[in-house]
């Protein structure tokens, strides 16, 4: 250290703590990105994709690409377990040792997920953290096509069919330093991952993000796998209710949360394209949506919301405030809707207690 | 920005954020000034995450302009009288009072001369590095340091300022 650099260290030796979290610091950069469209693409671009081979071997009930209607028993010769309601959760979280599978946060016409997250992470500095490890999938009868798992190592889990395998996950990296990103290179890297059925003719999958210090080990993964049960169907809800939808979308997602960590959601339902077909699924389905959440208000940071003007001009979202507390958000992920349009969205909205959930409304 | 970007993202803002929060004080003078310099810079930085090829100095030369303009909440000298900043300890080999005392120094040097100096003294950047940061010309980082380090002089006393230089 200079004597010159020494001198302005004591210019700022009476610093006070930090106010600002990294958590509120992910939330503002969000709401940048939700305002600068050009970026929307970027997840697509670096994002991490399991690549597994697809091929139809159980065809959903009409062969409409949708999974079948409630009640459904048997597709051509393959027994399979009756659908649930659409829009109902199906399981709730459970721990196995460090590993934690939270609520699920997400229901589609196809599958429910839910965050993995794993405990006492010894990150070298400091207590030990707990950190997300990857994600649990949970396919409704006849939706999950498994054949790019059957080369892997058959495992039989409650008794039923299953294989462990390792995927593929893409991540684009500029170098082994962060300073680094000039010329990102992509690498894969191989990550433990099982699929096994649950009940007839219905698959879960548990994919690991691939850092090594989150890596949800085989034998942990059939662990956690073994403790899954399911519970009776409990309809997705959320605090409002959606009156007006722009024709050609239809309700693609709901739950109670955010996939990505850090984010402080409440409730999140999609609307997609209505071409979008939840049948025949080697993975999530991954599409620009018409999102509308509801978190709390953020007062804090560089910026805050419910947002003024409530709907800024080329942004594609509207804020709209519920009370002193929440406040929801139209943002259109496709960039396609007219300003009108989303606005219309937002206007339609109509709320329930946000903070009782016993009074939320069922998502149809 | 998918959830790796993301972890990513987080790891690098765990790890800099204080020594940028340190870099916006030096240069603004106000501890929450510089912290809303930092979020700007960091979230601003979150957008263009995948297609920054260095994050770190994409972060200091926005965190350096951010509390360079931050019109706010100046560099108050009445904050230095405080009494909670002198139950402080104090680094290395200078006490407290000769803390409150540099700070009183450095808040006399100009806005943009202090910048400079922060720049080239405590990131220990080259001339070049910190006319790129600055968006000035080598020589007016070079003028503009001579003189940000004759202010100092100036405001610390020639003795506290050889001694502080070695």
């Amino acid at each position: 250290m200079n004597d010159m650099r020494q001198l302005l260290e004591v210019a700022k030796a009476d610093a006070p703590p930090v106010r600002v979290s990294v958590d509120e610091i992910v939330r503002s950069g969000r709401r940048r990105v939700r305002r600068r469209w050009a970026v929307r693409g970027a997840g697509a671009i670096c994002g991490v994709s399991a690549v597994v081979l697809a091929a139809v071997s159980v065809l959903p009930s009409g062969g409409s690409g949708e999974p079948g209607p409630p009640g459904t028993e048997t597709v051509g010769t393959v027994a399979m377990a009756p659908a649930p309601p659409p829009f109902s959760f199906t399981f709730t979280g459970y721990e196995v040792g460090d590993f934690e599978v939270a609520d699920p946060v997400e229901v589609t016409p196809g599958y429910e997920r839910a965050a993995l997250k794993r405990s006492n992470v010894d990150v070298g500095d400091g207590p030990p953290i707990t950190l997300s490890a990857g994600m649990l999938t949970v396919y409704r009868p006849g939706v999950f096509q498994p054949e790019g798992y059957r080369s892997g190592t058959p495992v039989t889990v409650a008794g039923r069919e299953g294989f462990a395998t390792t995927v593929q996950r893409k991540v684009l990296t500029g170098g082994p330093s962060l300073e680094s990103r000039e010329h990102p290179v992509p690498k894969w890297f191989e990550v433990p991952a099982l699929a096994w059925q649950y009940a007839d003719g219905a698959w879960a999958t548990i994919e690991s993000d691939y850092l090594a210090a989150n890596t949800i080990p085989a034998e942990a993964q059939r662990q956690l796998a073994e403790r899954f049960s399911t519970r009776n169907p409990a309809p997705a809800t959320a605090p409002f209710r959606v009156i007006h939808v722009p024709d050609g979308w239809k309700l693609g997602s709901a739950g109670p949360g955010g996939l990505v960590p850090g984010d402080t959601s409440v409730a999140t339902v999609r609307y997609v394209p209505e071409a979008t077909a939840f049948g025949a699924l080697t993975g999530p389905v991954e599409v620009d949506a018409i999102l509308i959440t509801v978190s709390p208000v953020e007062t804090e940071g560089p910026y805050p919301h419910p947002f003024d003007p409530p709907c800024p001009a080329g942004q594609h979202f509207c804020d709209v405030k519920i009370d002193g507390r929440y406040y929801a958000e139209v943002q259109d992920e496709s960039g396609t809707l007219s300003a009108a349009q989303v606005k219309a969205i937002a206007d339609g909205l109509t709320f329930a207690p946000v903070a009782e959930k016993g009074a939320w409304l069922a998502v149809e | 920005m998918n959830q790796r970007d993301e972890e990513e993202f987080r790891e690098f803002v765990a790890g800099r954020m204080e020594s940028l929060r340190g870099l916006a004080y030096l240069t603004c003078g106000d501890w929450q000034a510089a912290e809303d310099a930092v979020s700007t810079a960091l979230s601003n930085l979150y957008v263009h995450w995948t297609r920054v090829s260095a994050p770190y100095t994409y972060a200091r030369r926005s965190v350096v302009h951010a509390a360079i303009d931050e019109k706010r909440r100046p560099w108050r000298r009445e904050r230095s009288t405080s009494p909670e900043l002198l139950d402080r300890p104090a680094p290395d080999r200078l006490d407290a009072d000769e803390h409150v005392h540099v700070r009183e120094a450095l808040l006399r040097v100009p806005r943009g001369q202090r910048a400079v100096l922060v720049l080239r003294f405590y990131e220990e950047l080259s001339v070049e590095e910190t006319a790129r940061v600055l968006g000035r010309s080598t020589g007016t980082v070079k003028s503009q340091t001579a003189k940000g380090l004759e202010a100092l002089r100036g405001a610390l006393g020639t003795h506290d300022f050889q001694t502080a230089l070695g």
